[in-house]
């Protein structure tokens, strides 16, 4: 192959790649925005992530307090119990309602509690030691009549709750 | 050490000069041909003499170069006696001046620029360069005597005293106005050959060439001052001025550029290196398209990379809420629902572990116990609803106490009842806020 035949040929795969680059270049420059656009598309999605990872993270939190074991002994007192020990002599009312339907692994109790003539202080200190059971009892529903005697209530009616998980010995319920 | 000459004249009677760099300019030291003979690659130029070529004025009524240069075989053809075709050209001036195209043009009979190559080749030398003796005079004028460019009024004659020739080149303010040639043995031709030009008054001699200083040219030089006399500018080694201009025109580009050697009658090292500059001009365009491609697929690789490794983090982050995984572009959507799903599924645990109801309750209680309200009744519901009625010491309380419950987000209305006489006023308390 003589030069002039070889410099023809050079010639023209010089100029196919030059001509290529710069149509390559041509496109990039064209949309050299749209890599910057995807990566912040992917970072705006990763921020929702977390926002809902935090959302979890918070159910999780709220799951796992009612998965804690009991502190000593707690666990095994009934509500009966607990109300007797908290009030007292206090006309007493306990029903087991329909619990709501609780998901897999989970078991749920409702109960209505009637208390007649029963001190609001003494009554405060019952929901709050409740409330730190292990499982805690939690108000789902309370109504409070008040008594002629100052700090007292006639009658207080109060829907208590309970989850616990499903294959923990729940307690008696009286 | 350069091997660049400029040889005056025809053979073993060639005046020889080399260029040699100094500094950062260029002198010209004598050499000899023999000298020119053996030095390896000699870049060397020699000249046609003016009698042997010609020197044309290039005039066209318009200012376009270009154009000029399309039409400048044909302006030159109508001013020969034989066919340009016949001839090499040359354009040694092309400028636009006032709507009109000027210049010159050097013309060759290409029958002559074989004789002379044939001829340099018997002696031993391969030149170059062939230039125009006329060109080459007056270019070395202008750049060597500063009065050439600087007189505008006097008209300023190159003679060019040779053995064998005559050359006088004739020029204003830097300008060619015309060249003639003789032979030594037409020198009494001289006066008359310059009397057309020699109307303007007084002209500004420049004697060189090697028979300067015989009695031949002395007698040429007596003959033409004594009819127009005028300032003779003395010249250091005239008679090496020519094969200097050669030279020097060979190291730096100067007025007037003229070079026979191209085309057919192109140098082979001329021809090696239009080859170079063919292949260096090919691979620059090589190293061109290859820099486009690759620094196009490294900024490409580069952003597909870091695209990649935020979308493998994505995955990661949504697999941790959607243990399937989701499809690209779907994480978020299938990640919310997926929480959405399971906060809904696991909604009975969680509410049946919300103290709200009691926190609510003590809020409310410790408001009323501060404000100085008494409630009757009081029903709190996990779902918001609140209802109560009481008694309160006066309503500015019962509307304290409602700002201090919406401040701890207890969003209840107060609604007035009644009032005792004592200023006692009893109310009904209801979820919901201000209407």
């Amino acid at each position: 192959m003589n030069q002039d035949r070889l410099l023809k040929l050079g010639w023209g795969a010089a100029g196919v790649l030059a001509v290529a680059g710069l149509l390559w270049s041509i496109g990039s420059c064209i949309d050299r925005g749209e890599p910057a656009r995807r990566l912040a598309r992917r970072a705006d999605d990763w921020r929702e992530l977390q926002a809902l990872q935090r959302v979890a993270a918070h159910r999780d939190a709220g799951l796992a307090r009612l998965r804690q074991p009991a502190a000593t002994g707690t666990n095994s007192t009934t509500l009966a119990a607990m109300i007797r020990g908290g009030l007292g002599a206090v006309a007493t009312t306990i029903k087991e309602l329909d619990p709501p339907a609780a998901p897999d692994g989970w078991s749920l109790r409702r109960v209505k509690v009637n208390l007649k003539d029963v001190n609001g202080d003494a009554l405060g200190l019952l929901l709050a030691q409740l409330a730190s059971n292990r499982p805690p009892w939690t108000v789902a529903e309370c109504a409070l009549k008040a008594s002629t005697r100052p700090g007292w209530m006639a009658e207080a009616e109060l829907t208590l709750e309970q989850a616990c998980v499903a294959d923990a010995p729940t307690p008696a319920q009286k | 050490m350069s091997n660049i000459y400029g040889l005056d004249g025809e053979g073993d009677k060639a005046v020889a000069v080399r260029a040699v760099r100094r500094g950062l300019g260029w002198d010209f030291i004598p050499a000899t041909l023999d000298e020119v003979r053996h030095a390896p690659r000699a870049r060397v130029a020699v000249m046609l003499r003016q009698k042997d070529s010609l020197l044309r004025p290039i005039r066209a009524p318009f200012g376009d170069l270009r154009k000029a240069r399309r039409v400048l075989l044909s302006l030159l053809d109508m001013q020969l006696p034989f066919p340009v075709e016949s001839c090499a050209v040359a354009v040694a001036e092309l400028r636009s001046e006032g709507g009109e195209t000027r210049g010159w043009a050097a013309l060759a009979r290409t029958e002559e620029i074989t004789r002379v190559l044939a001829a340099w080749r018997e002696a031993g030398v391969d030149p170059e360069t062939l230039d125009q003796e006329s060109l080459a005079l007056w270019s070395e004028a202008r750049r060597t005597l500063p009065g050439v460019r600087a007189d505008a009024e006097r008209l300023h004659v190159v003679a060019y005293l040779g053995h064998d020739r005559i050359t006088v080149v004739l020029g204003r303010a830097g300008h060619l106005v015309a060249a003639h040639g003789l032979g030594m043995e037409a020198r009494d031709q001289a006066v008359r050959l310059l009397k057309p030009y020699m109307g303007g008054g007084a002209a500004v001699w420049i004697f060189v060439g090697p028979a300067s200083a015989t009695s031949a040219g002395e007698a040429v030089r007596l003959a033409v001052t004594r009819a127009w006399p005028g300032e003779i500018l003395p010249v250091a080694e005239a008679e090496s001025f020519l094969a200097r201009a050669l030279a020097r025109r060979q190291v730096s580009a100067g007025s007037y550029p003229c070079n026979f050697r191209s085309g057919a009658f192109a140098h082979d090292r001329e021809l090696e290196r239009g080859v170079r500059r063919s292949w260096a001009g090919l691979a620059a365009v090589l190293v061109a398209g290859l820099l486009l491609i690759g620094a196009n697929a490294v900024w490409r690789t580069a952003a597909a990379r870091r695209e990649a490794a935020a979308q493998a983090e994505l995955t990661r982050v949504t697999r941790l809420l959607a243990p399937l995984g989701a499809a690209r572009g779907n994480e978020v959507l299938t990640a919310r629902r997926m929480v959405e799903q399971e906060s809904k599924r696991l909604d009975p645990v969680l509410q049946a572990g919300n103290p709200e109801v009691l926190v609510t309750l003590r809020k409310m209680l410790d408001v009323a116990a501060e404000q100085g309200l008494i409630f009757d009744t009081l029903r709190l519901r996990r779902d918001g609803v609140a209802q109560a009625s009481g008694v309160a010491v006066d309503w500015r309380r019962a509307e304290l106490s409602e700002r201090e419950w919406a401040g701890q987000g207890i969003d209840v209305r107060m609604e007035r009842r009644d009032e005792w006489a004592d200023g006692h006023v009893v109310f009904n308390l209801s979820s919901g806020g201000k209407p």
